[in-house]
């Protein structure tokens, strides 16, 4: 997705309504700790000291899923990019950017780096909102989708999520036909490249 | 000078505050401004589309009543010359089954046994072969070589274009799973044209005889294909207990389609689906079989079969009989039975789920 004029003016909107704000509450500018970063990224600190806001890798994730913070995650955080489910998976493993990653190669300053290994964080289950959970079976859509065979367990026609497993790419999120999703990719265990 | 640069330095900065002021204002300003004149725009234009909405949908409707009328005949015609066909017992599904070494030897005699394709495609007809390419694994996917086999009879039985499509799980890219399995260059290198529906349009379908869905959104090579072939893998499903050609038609809704059926009871959707969006002719991979663990990384087993039938319920209760017989379950037409997809589907006519009115013709290639 290109940056274009409604996102850059959405943006300088906050930019400039969240210097105002900064001012008055100081806690306002504390970055959110619970961002799930696009893959490849470096430990939080560094990643807010290197990264431009340049919204590049956006630019080039083919499946949409990197979008930029507003201000609602920490003043500091603003216009970095995080890894949003809702939007798309990350297909960085098992998928169309396996090997190739264009949002690490597009990253212009070292906020994104290639790693070994990728976890973005792990997923999340809400069993009181999983169609499996409360009718006791009838979908089963984020095992289908699943790359990683461990992730989620099926015991009794309903899922379980490991999260060390679980490397957060956010399919499952993506798929699940539950309203609202029952499912959600939390920051937990997230690699970080150094 | 201390003093004047205070004073300075209170101005500077009365002065930055004030630009930033003037600047958030301006920000603000500029989001404010084109803002009527986006909204009467989209008003018109959402005016424009209701309009258009309305009209294409009593058109729709008119062409579904027709459409209808038009199935019936046809349906009732076929039926007559069904029963004065040698290749059917009357009142009885016909069901392929054959074992041997080569794929493409394999289809050519399922689909002969049963009649073969010739009274099916009428000459210049848009043939639309609908695999299972829901994933990127080629075991949990239909045999690249089974589906050119099946453009390859197409288009020998006078197609004048073949379209092999489908949209898989979503999460899942089609395109990638296309290529990644073999699919899509299969089907290319046979002379199909190969359809991500993911990038097609949909009409919404009504669904007359739906028991838990009354219409849903299917893409529009499906609904205006003239002959359906459903080309499925076999394989057990962690779910739906087995997903032959009745699951694999979900692949012919969008996304919201697939979510709907879901949360109103995938069991049932599937039937109901069925019963709108059903395949002239139902051609199951069984060359690998899927069992336990499917239907991403279960265990697979050889059963070099491929099993056709024009009725698909008929198809996918003799495909999961082989499957539950390959799993050594003791009683694996009644597990085959059992499975509630297909019970439902029978149960709203889609086909017949009762052995003694299935005519099984096996043989070895």
């Amino acid at each position: 997705m290109k940056i274009d004029r409604r996102t850059f003016l959405r943006l300088l909107a906050q930019f400039s309504a969240a210097g105002v704000l900064a001012g008055f509450i100081p806690a306002y500018v504390k970055p959110s700790k619970t961002i799930v970063r696009p893959p490849g990224a470096v430990e939080e600190d560094l990643f807010l000291a290197r990264c431009l806001r340049c919204g590049r890798c956006m630019e080039v994730c083919p499946t949409g899923t990197i979008t930029l913070v507003g201000v609602d995650m920490g003043l500091l955080a603003l216009g970095t990019p995080r890894v949003d489910a809702l939007r798309g998976p990350c297909e960085s493993f098992a998928g169309r950017c396996e090997g190739l990653l264009p949002c690490v190669r597009s990253c212009p300053s070292g906020a994104l780096q290639w790693g070994r290994r990728i976890k973005l964080g792990s997923a999340e289950i809400d069993r009181s909102l999983c169609i499996a959970w409360r009718r006791n079976g009838g979908c089963l859509v984020c095992k289908e989708v699943c790359p990683v065979p461990e992730a989620i367990q099926v015991q009794e026609k309903k899922p379980h999520f490991n999260p060390d497993a679980c490397l957060g790419c956010g399919r499952c999120v993506y798929a699940c036909p539950a309203e609202p999703k029952a499912l959600k990719v939390a920051s937990t265990g997230a690699l970080r490249t150094s | 000078m201390r003093r004047l640069s205070r004073r300075d330095f209170l101005v500077l900065s009365g002065g930055a505050a004030a630009a930033a002021a003037v600047g958030a204002a301006a920000g603000l300003g500029l989001l404010k401004t084109p803002a009527p004149l986006t909204e009467t725009k989209t008003m018109t234009e959402a005016l424009t589309s209701t309009l258009t909405e309305t009209l294409t949908s009593t058109a729709s409707k008119t062409e579904v009543l027709t459409s209808t009328l038009t199935e019936t005949v046809t349906s009732m015609a076929s039926k007559t010359e069904a029963s004065s066909s040698s290749y059917v017992e009357p009142g009885k599904s016909l069901v392929s089954v054959v074992t041997g070494r080569d794929p493409a030897e394999l289809v050519d005699r399922a689909v002969g046994m049963i009649g073969g394709l010739d009274m099916m495609v009428d000459p210049g007809a848009r043939v639309v072969v609908k695999p299972n390419a829901g994933f990127s694994q080629a075991d949990a996917t239909t045999d690249p070589r089974v589906l050119a086999e099946v453009v390859k009879l197409a288009f020998e039985a006078g197609a004048s274009e073949v379209v092999v499509a489908d949209s898989s799980v979503r999460g899942s890219d089609t395109s990638f799973n296309f290529q990644k399995t073999g699919i899509g260059r299969a089907a290319e290198e046979a002379g199909a044209v190969l359809r991500d529906l993911r990038r097609d349009t949909a009409s919404s379908v009504s669904i007359p005889m739906g028991r838990v869905l009354d219409r849903i959104d299917v893409w529009n090579t499906i609904v205006e294909a003239d002959v359906l072939i459903c080309v499925p893998k076999l394989k057990r499903h962690v779910d739906a207990e087995v997903t032959i050609s009745l699951k694999n038609m979900i692949g012919a809704v969008t996304d919201e389609g697939k979510g709907l059926m879901h949360r109103r009871g995938i069991s049932q959707a599937i039937a109901d689906l069925n019963t709108v969006v059903k395949p002239d002719l139902v051609i199951v991979d069984a060359l690998k079989a899927m069992t336990r663990g499917g239907p991403t990384a279960g265990q697979m087993v050889s059963l070099e079969t491929v099993i056709a039938s024009h009725d698909p319920v008929a198809a996918d209760l003799i495909a999961a009989e082989r499957l539950f017989k390959a799993e050594q379950d003791p009683n694996p037409l009644q597990a085959a039975n059992a499975v509630p997809h297909i019970q439902d589907a029978a149960a709203l006519g889609v086909g017949t789920n009762d052995p003694d009115r299935i005519s099984r013709l096996e043989a070895e290639a």
